[in-house]
């Protein structure tokens, strides 16, 4: 099957978004989930009794997410929900103290014992990317090598109209 | 219902189940907190209390310190309710620390962990802010806890203890410690000694 370089793009794009958003959920969800209440208390933005459900819900939400990004099941609506994760982990970012004061620790978001840590910095640049990429693909109308492709298409997961 | 929205539901049902299995699945792979008998050196309670708490802890960490009164309390207040159960986590930054623990492993070799711990967190600033070498400071704590000082002066030099120590600490980083003091409440994880109270009350007013 060929492939457009624009759709092949979108597919490396889609399919690294949801391996980010993927691996960070999964990441938390293996480890207790106190570690997680830690990292947010430290953002000093949310409301103490919020902790808890935040810190439990969250990791779900990014692996669920970000493997229906990866298989590309209901891609719009993943890419749509990927990005208002991006905008919301950004905004916390942004609204925190700590980015400016200490915008070189770990961010705890990758869990704390993977081999993936990222400043707070960096996250923030990340986070950016990842907005932006699934933004533009909750607009897209092309996922090849989708389970959207093929469940509702049935043309060898190239999917060249809206979804559904 | 149209068939191709009829697949998509149930794929998404499937591909949802599969995923939380994934997830439940390597939970349960995951390392346990250890179940660490009676004659356990570092240990302060009945081996069946109905509350088991095991702590990660570092000697040279304030918070470490702080947590001590409150532990105390909870062992005081429920004596053959609450099992406490040491486990080494000297991190990384903190420089005198490795050898406090040594110090505080050799106490246990002795069976007198406890006071040396005691000791160790109450003259904390002391010892960890000290200049030069703290082995003096270490081997009068043993004298007046009324250890075998020579005894005490072998073990400080044994590498096995060292290795007792990291493969603890290593344990502790597979369990998701990482920060100290973190508590393990009848097997949930919990950080600070403020919450690991509160789940130890929680559990005994059941």
């Amino acid at each position: 099957m060929k492939i457009r370089r624009g759709d092949a793009f979108w597919l490396v794009a889609r399919i690294l978004v949801g391996f980010i958003f993927a691996y960070a959920g999964l990441a938390k969800l293996l480890e207790p989930a106190a570690n997680f209440e830690a990292v947010l208390l430290k953002y000093g933005i949310f409301a103490p009794s919020w902790i808890p459900g935040l810190a439990r819900i969250v990791p779900w939400i990014e692996w669920l997410v970000g493997c229906f990004l990866m298989a590309g099941y209901l891609p719009r609506w993943a890419a749509a929900s990927a990005s208002l994760v991006a905008l919301a982990f950004l905004v916390t970012l942004g609204s925190s103290e700590l980015l400016l004061k200490s915008g070189g620790t770990d961010c705890g978001c990758f869990g704390q014992s993977g081999w993936l840590h990222l400043s707070l910095r960096q996250i923030f640049a990340v986070d950016l990317v990842n907005f932006v990429l699934a933004l533009r693909l909750s607009f897209s109308t092309s996922f090849p090598f989708s389970l959207h492709g093929f469940l509702v298409k049935g043309n060898g997961g190239r999917d060249d109209t809206n979804e559904k | 219902m149209s068939s191709p929205r009829l697949a998509t539901i149930s794929t998404g049902a499937v591909l949802t189940a599969f995923l939380v299995g994934v997830v439940l699945l390597l939970r349960l792979l995951q390392p346990k907190p250890p179940s660490l008998g009676e004659d356990f050196p570092r240990s302060q309670g009945p081996a069946e209390a109905p509350v088991q708490i095991i702590e990660y802890s570092d000697f040279e960490c304030p918070a470490c310190s702080a947590a001590l009164p409150v532990l105390q309390q909870l062992r005081d207040r429920y004596p053959d309710k609450v099992r406490l159960v040491y486990q080494h986590f000297p991190l990384d930054g903190h420089r005198r620390s490795p050898l406090a623990h040594h110090a505080a492993e050799c106490a246990a070799r002795q069976k007198k962990f406890w006071p040396f711990h005691d000791r160790l967190y109450r003259d904390q600033p002391a010892w960890s802010k000290a200049e030069g070498s703290v082995i003096e400071i270490f081997l009068r704590f043993a004298l007046e806890q009324g250890l075998n000082v020579d005894e005490f002066a072998r073990c400080l030099s044994d590498t096995s203890v060292e290795r007792t120590i990291l493969e603890e600490k290593t344990a502790g980083s597979g369990l998701g410690v990482n920060s100290t003091p973190s508590f393990f409440v009848n097997g949930k994880f919990v950080i600070g000694a403020f919450r690991a109270q509160e789940e130890a009350e929680r559990i005994l007013s059941k």
